[in-house]
């Protein structure tokens, strides 16, 4: 995986745990209501980035070292 | 107002809104990386078709320049090397391509979260925060021991009421030196700081910039509201915070919570210094403060501290 790459797992894993933190301190509609709004599109958005760019990287990889 | 939004920490929100705000900036750097790390690393694969579509013409054209059957049958079999090798090529650029389309348009949609979803979010937490701060949240009743430090007493209810704003307080240390502070302040022990100097202060009469009474009574105050907010939220609250709150409750400056708060954690913080090999910290800012926390009972002082033994 690229620098890159892996500094946005590093710093979603991050984001996750302090939002586990938060999320077991608030009540359960103000959690459900921000999950709605924000947090399901944080993790979509993020895992939809990683796997993309995992599956590109990969292949770039494959495809250089081919040719190398 | 009542919100169906309850939280038990303020720090949390706190928390939560500053590692949304970190994440976005270390994500939104690294997209850009990842981007052109790929669009390198793409260029690359085009070099290598550049240069084997280049080896496959080279070798046509020494075939057709060939002089005799051995040499052309061996640029031939070059060029149908090299051809394959072309084909090979092109069919990684073929892969790498619908990976690419299919990272671009996650990359489109993370900068969309980053752009948009990101500063809506960290609104929607801020505004919860600022709802805490305008209702006071914290109530809390201060009792002053002395010799023993402050102890803050809170209602020890099981479950806090809910507040304005569907907020409850937060759990706030009961031992005075275990509250947070702002940044680059610390909780100095009163046995850690050394008492030459105090001679100088140890009358009301020294006490000529804020009279001896009306320091002891804000010093209180500090303890009673202005550190319970802090504790709360030690990294975003400020001047300004107070200063609402102020508003709020129509007090003036001269009697308001701004004042208190600016008295230890701005411009005229209490300052200590610790020498190498020596036990003791000098006073070298606050004096006054500090014979009043002595006289309240306090064990330590908010101060910013610098220990040349460390």
């Amino acid at each position: 995986m690229s620098g890159a790459s892996e500094r946005v797992t590093v710093a979603w894993r991050i984001l996750e745990r302090q939002w586990e933190q938060t999320r077991s301190e608030w009540r359960d509609d103000m959690g459900l209501e921000f999950e709605r709004r924000f947090w399901r599109q944080f993790a979509e958005q993020t895992r939809n980035l990683r796997s993309t760019a995992e599956r590109l990287d990969e292949m770039l990889a494959r495809a250089l070292r081919s040719h190398d | 107002m009542t919100m169906n939004a309850e939280v038990l920490s303020l720090q949390s929100l706190a928390d939560l809104e500053r590692a949304i705000a970190a994440f976005a900036l270390t994500a939104q750097e690294a997209l850009v990386a990842m981007q052109r790390d790929f669009a390198r690393r793409c260029a690359m694969l085009d070099r290598q078709e550049e240069q084997l579509e280049q080896e496959v013409v080279g070798w046509r054209e020494a075939a057709q320049n060939s002089e005799d059957l051995e040499e052309l049958a061996s640029c031939l079999a070059a060029s149908r090397h090299a051809f394959e090798r072309l084909g090979d090529v092109r069919g990684w650029q073929m892969r790498v391509g619908e990976c690419q389309r299919e990272f671009s348009s996650a990359a489109t949609g993370f900068d969309r979260l980053l752009d948009q979803t990101v500063p809506r979010c960290r609104e929607h937490l801020r505004v919860k925060l600022d709802q805490l701060h305008a209702y006071g949240a914290v109530n809390l009743n201060t009792e002053m021991v002395a010799g023993r430090g402050a102890v803050i007493e809170r209602d020890r209810v099981s479950a806090p009421p809910e507040m304005p704003g569907g907020f409850a307080p937060a759990r706030v240390p009961e031992k005075l030196s275990e509250i947070c502070l702002p940044q680059g302040f610390v909780w100095v022990p009163l046995a850690e700081v050394s008492k030459e100097g105090l001679g100088d202060v140890a009358s009301a009469d020294t006490f000529k910039k804020v009279p001896y009474s009306t320091m002891a009574s804000g010093m209180e105050r500090l303890v009673r509201d202005v550190l319970p907010r802090v504790h709360q939220d030690p990294h975003g609250i400020d001047r300004y915070s107070f200063q609402e709150l102020d508003a709020a409750a129509q007090r003036s400056y001269e009697d308001g919570l701004q004042r208190i708060y600016e008295a230890f954690f701005c411009k005229d913080f209490i300052y200590l210094e610790r020498q190498r090999g020596v036990e003791r910290y000098d006073i070298i800012n606050g004096r006054h403060r500090i014979r009043v926390a002595l006289d309240l009972g306090w064990d330590a002082v908010p101060a910013r501290a610098k220990d040349l033994n460390q």
